[in-house]
C-alpha cells in the first residue's frame, strides 16, 4: 500500500503539468487534479500494477475534463499569461519567454482535442499508443490530430511560410 | 547494399522520428529521406521545436511544492467525501466520537440518503438471517437475475465481483423502494456471514454523494448516492470490512 501512495505522488506534478496545459488557470487546474486524485484513490483496487500507472491516471483526469467541460455552460476565462506561465526553469532568455508566450497563446487557440494530443504526446511524452487510450481514440484519429495541431501552431507561429529556414538549434 | 521495400515516408513517420518513437530501422530511413528532402526537414525541425517550446513554457509546474491538498488525498485511507458539505464531515467526526451513534441533524446528512441507509440495514436485518428463502434468483442464474433487475429498476444493473473479498454472491431479490422498484442483492463468506447491496433509484437527483458509514446495534452500512440512484452495502461488519466491498460496488456503478 506504501509503494503505491508513493508511486501516486511521484506523478502529481506530471498530472499538474498536463492539466496546466489543458485549462492554464493554475487554480482550476488544481482542482482538477485533486478530484483526478480523489476518484483515482477511490479506484485504486482497480489499478493494476502490471499497466503503468501515468497513463492510467491520465485517462481518469481526461474523462473528468471531458465532463466538467460538457457540464460546464462557457468556458471559464483564461487568465492572463503573465499569471498563469510558471517561470521557466533556468534562465530562459527574453527571447525564450517571448517565444514560451506566443507558444501558450498559440496552444490555447487550438481546438480542446489537439491540445490534449500536443501536449500528451508532446511534454508528457506518452507513446502513440498510450496517449490514444487516455483520449479513447483510435490511433489513426490519434495522428491525424496530432498533424492537424502541430501544422496549425507552425502556421500560427510563423514557421511554416519562412524560407528558407533560419538556423534554429534545436536539441 | 539491397533492402526489403519498405513504405514510403509518411506524415506520421515525421512525427514519429520527430517524437523519437520510431523503430530505429524506420528512424534510419527517415533521416535519409528528410537529407534530402528540406521540406520535410523543416517539418521536423519545427515540430521539435514545438515541443521544446512546451517544456520551456509548462516545465516549471513540476519543480513547484505539490499543493497540500493534493498530499492529503494522496495520503488519505479513504476518500474524501467530495460533495458533503464541511459540515457534514464535523457531523460525522462528531459521531465517530459518539459511538457511532450517528446524529443526522448533527451531521446535516442528506435526510434521503440517511433513510436509504436505514432501508438498506432492515433488508440485511430481515433477509440475511433467511435459510431457506434468502434471495428469490439464486447466482446460479445470474444473467436473468442481472436482465431481470436491469428491466425492473429501468438501468443498467451489475452484479459486482467481491470474491477477492472473499464474498461470494448469493443471487437477488426484488424489492419495494419508495415509489420505484428497489433492488437487493446478497452475499456471503466462508464463514456463512452475509452482506447486503441494497439499491433504490427514488433519490432526489442532487448530485453525487460521498460514501458514509454509520452502524446501529445490528448492521452497519455504507451507503451513498450517484443522481437518484442510492446505494447501501450493509451487514455485521465495521467500516474497515465494509468500505472496501463499497467502493467494489461504487466502481462497478458509476462506470456506467
Amino acid at each position: 500500500m506504501g509503494s503505491r501512495r508513493a508511486l501516486l505522488i511521484a506523478e502529481i506534478p506530471h498530472l499538474r503539468r498536463y492539466a496546466r496545459a489543458l485549462l492554464r488557470d493554475p487554480d482550476i487546474a488544481d482542482d482538477l487534479v485533486q478530484n483526478c486524485l480523489e476518484r483515482a484513490l477511490s479506484r485504486f483496487h482497480l489499478w493494476q500494477p502490471e499497466r503503468r500507472l501515468r497513463p492510467w491516471l491520465f485517462t481518469i483526469m481526461h474523462n473528468l475534463h471531458v465532463n466538467a467541460v460538457r457540464y460546464r455552460v462557457s468556458r471559464p476565462p483564461l487568465v492572463e499569461l503573465d499569471d498563469a506561465v510558471m517561470p521557466a526553469a533556468g534562465g530562459a532568455s527574453q527571447e525564450d519567454s517571448l517565444q514560451t508566450r506566443a507558444v501558450l497563446a498559440a496552444i490555447d487557440e487550438l481546438p480542446e482535442d489537439q491540445r490534449a494530443v500536443v501536449t500528451l504526446v508532446g511534454i508528457e511524452e506518452l507513446s502513440y499508443k498510450d496517449a490514444a487510450d487516455v483520449l479513447g481514440i483510435p490511433l489513426g484519429t490519434l495522428m491525424s490530430r496530432l498533424h492537424r495541431a502541430r501544422e496549425r501552431l507552425r502556421e500560427t507561429l510563423g514557421m511554416a511560410e519562412r524560407r528558407p529556414a533560419p538556423i534554429r538549434r534545436v536539441k | 547494399m539491397t533492402r526489403k521495400p519498405s513504405p514510403p515516408i509518411s506524415t506520421d513517420d515525421l512525427h514519429g522520428y520527430a517524437d523519437g518513437q520510431l523503430p530505429p530501422a524506420r528512424a534510419a530511413e527517415v533521416e535519409a529521406y528528410i537529407a534530402a528532402h528540406p521540406a520535410a526537414a523543416r517539418q521536423v525541425e519545427d515540430y521539435r521545436a514545438i515541443n521544446a517550446a512546451l517544456h520551456r513554457a509548462l516545465d516549471g509546474v513540476l519543480d513547484e511544492p505539490i499543493p497540500a491538498a493534493h498530499m492529503d488525498v494522496a495520503r488519505r485511507r479513504r476518500p474524501r467525501p467530495t460533495l458533503a458539505a464541511a459540515a457534514s464531515v464535523a457531523g460525522l467526526l462528531i459521531g465517530l466520537a459518539g459511538g457511532w451513534l450517528l446524529n443526522d441533524r448533527l451531521s446535516a446528512d442528506r435526510p434521503a440518503t440517511a433513510e436509504l441507509a436505514g432501508r438498506a440495514a432492515a433488508a440485511y436485518l430481515v433477509y440475511a438471517p433467511e435459510k431457506r428463502h434468502p434471495v428469490e434468483v439464486s447466482a446460479a442464474d445470474s444473467d436473468h437475475l442481472k436482465a431481470w433487475l436491469s428491466n425492473r429498476l429501468g438501468m443498467t444493473f451489475r452484479l459486482p465481483r467481491l470474491s477477492e473479498l472473499g464474498f461470494e454472491l448469493v443471487g437477488g431479490r426484488l424489492m419495494a423502494g419508495n415509489d420505484t422498484p428497489a433492488a437487493l442483492l446478497m452475499y456471503e463468506d466462508a464463514q456463512g456471514r452475509r452482506l447486503v447491496l441494497y439499491v433504490s433509484k427514488d433519490l432526489p437527483a442532487d448530485g453525487e454523494h460521498a460514501m458514509r458509514y454509520r452502524r446501529d446495534a445490528a448492521a452497519g452500512v455504507v451507503y451513498w448516492s450517484d443522481g437518484s440512484n442510492g446505494f447501501g452495502v450493509s451487514g455485521d461488519f465495521s467500516e474497515t470490512e465494509l468500505m472496501p466491498a463499497a467502493r467494489v460496488v461504487r466502481s462497478q456503478f458509476s462506470a456506467l
